[in-house]
């Protein structure tokens, strides 16, 4: 099995509303406990845009933001990974594991 | 415009975004506990052709009758609390609660039913419920009343106090949009959902202007009655005088105190133009003895000669 197939996936969390404005899109992730939404910018905007509801590999889309920026992959990585984190710990995303 | 201010701006939540959010919220936290609502007014109004794109201030949902408290309990989870408001009398029942969060522009108000829609409330809330249509917004699936009572809520909206707010060309522009929307038998076809809801007098002014044949009932019964009281009125003064007259005589003289010199809270919440520090205060007081008296006194015989009373 090669290492891009047991990258876990990453997918929107099914409960999210978005409503964009300009070049912003603000979130809510309506299962949360508290109804707080979330505004996204910018390369915030754009990675969000790239995570599908059926799910896909942080590597695929570091290889897009690496295709459109020209910035390697390994230096997008890092802080792909901190970002998509944290819109999981919002409720936002969530990470499935392969087994 | 600085760059931290455009970055601000970038990130502030505007009223627009906020209501699109809030009512997808709204419609998912109730269908998660299992209360049917409906979104009245709001963007839905424009995509269903029956009201110019305006951004609204708040997000207005009917809930069905009897599940409000779990309802207001479950957003109250989410953040959106009671907002403050006066304990006063209404002519008509008050008929929602209004809802306010820190981290929002907007309030949510919920409403336990909609004035004018005389009929039982349940059935009421049936007939808007079983012709509902469904809608996306910011993503998530939201009902509203299908274009006709949707139309009949906008009507009563701007008929319940038409002397008080500005409502002045709301039904001439309704009527335009609903014209526009080349419906057949239109004025025939919303006379029979008035009738449905029990609304042909409450809304008679709009469904004349429609092209409807509705005579003016010369027996309103109460409910109707006091719909029409509302309508004249401009302030809370016709409400106090119908509470004053209506109260035991001993009791009397305590609602006509309340009414000219209600609690600072409740002054404030009566006067949010007021300004602050005692002397806002002093100066509301001032104004309110000298109007709300006199408008009192001439409110209260109003109001013993429309209802028939004597002992006023």
């Amino acid at each position: 099995m090669s290492d891009a197939r047991r990258e876990a996936t990453v997918r929107r969390a099914p409960s999210v509303a978005e409503t964009p404005r300009d070049e912003t899109v603000f979130l809510l992730a309506m299962d949360n406990a508290l109804c707080v939404p979330v505004a996204l910018a910018g390369s915030a905007a754009a990675i969000w845009q790239l995570i599908p509801t059926m799910g896909t590999t942080l590597t695929h889309i570091a290889e897009v933001l690496s295709s459109e920026s020209g910035v390697a992959t390994v230096e997008i990585t890092a802080h792909l990974r901190d970002f998509v984190t944290s819109l999981a710990s919002q409720g936002l995303v969530l990470f499935d594991a392969v087994d | 415009m600085s760059t931290d201010d455009r970055a601000d701006a970038e990130y502030t939540l505007g009223r627009s975004e906020a209501v699109e959010l809030a009512t997808a919220w709204a419609s998912h936290r109730a269908a998660r506990i299992g209360v049917r609502i409906l979104v009245l007014k709001g963007p839905l109004a424009h995509t269903q052709g029956i009201r110019a794109k305006r951004t609204s201030s708040d997000v207005d949902i009917l809930v069905e009758p009897g599940r409000s408290e779990a309802l207001i309990s479950e957003f109250g989870l989410g953040g959106w609390h009671e907002r403050f408001a006066p304990d006063i009398p209404w002519l008509i029942e008050l008929h929602s609660t209004t809802l306010f969060h820190a981290r929002w522009p907007i309030d949510i108000d919920v409403h336990h039913y909609w004035p004018g829609f005389l009929v039982d409330r349940q059935a009421a809330f049936e007939t808007m419920w079983v012709d509902r249509e469904q809608h996306e917004l910011a993503g998530v699936s939201v009902f509203t009343p299908d274009a006709l009572t949707a139309s009949l809520v906008l009507a009563l909206h701007s008929l319940r106090r038409p002397a008080s707010e500005d409502h002045a060309g709301d039904i001439p522009n309704l009527v335009a949009k609903l014209r526009r929307l080349s419906l057949d038998n239109l004025p025939a076809l919303m006379t029979d959902r008035a009738r449905l809801l029990g609304a042909t007098q409450t809304s008679r002014p709009f469904l004349v202007a429609l092209g409807a044949d509705v005579a003016e009932e010369l027996n309103p019964d109460d409910d109707l009655r006091l719909w029409k009281l509302n309508a004249l009125a401009r302030g809370h003064t016709r409400a106090w005088a119908a509470a004053i007259s209506n109260a035991p005589l001993r009791k009397k003289p305590v609602y006509l105190i309340r009414a000219v010199l209600p609690s600072p809270r409740e002054m404030r919440g009566l006067h949010p133009e007021l300004a602050p520090g005692i002397t806002g205060l002093v100066r509301g007081y001032w104004r309110r003895l000298g109007s709300g008296g006199r408008e009192l006194t001439k409110a209260a015989l109003q109001w013993a000669r429309r209802s028939g009373r004597a002992d006023v």
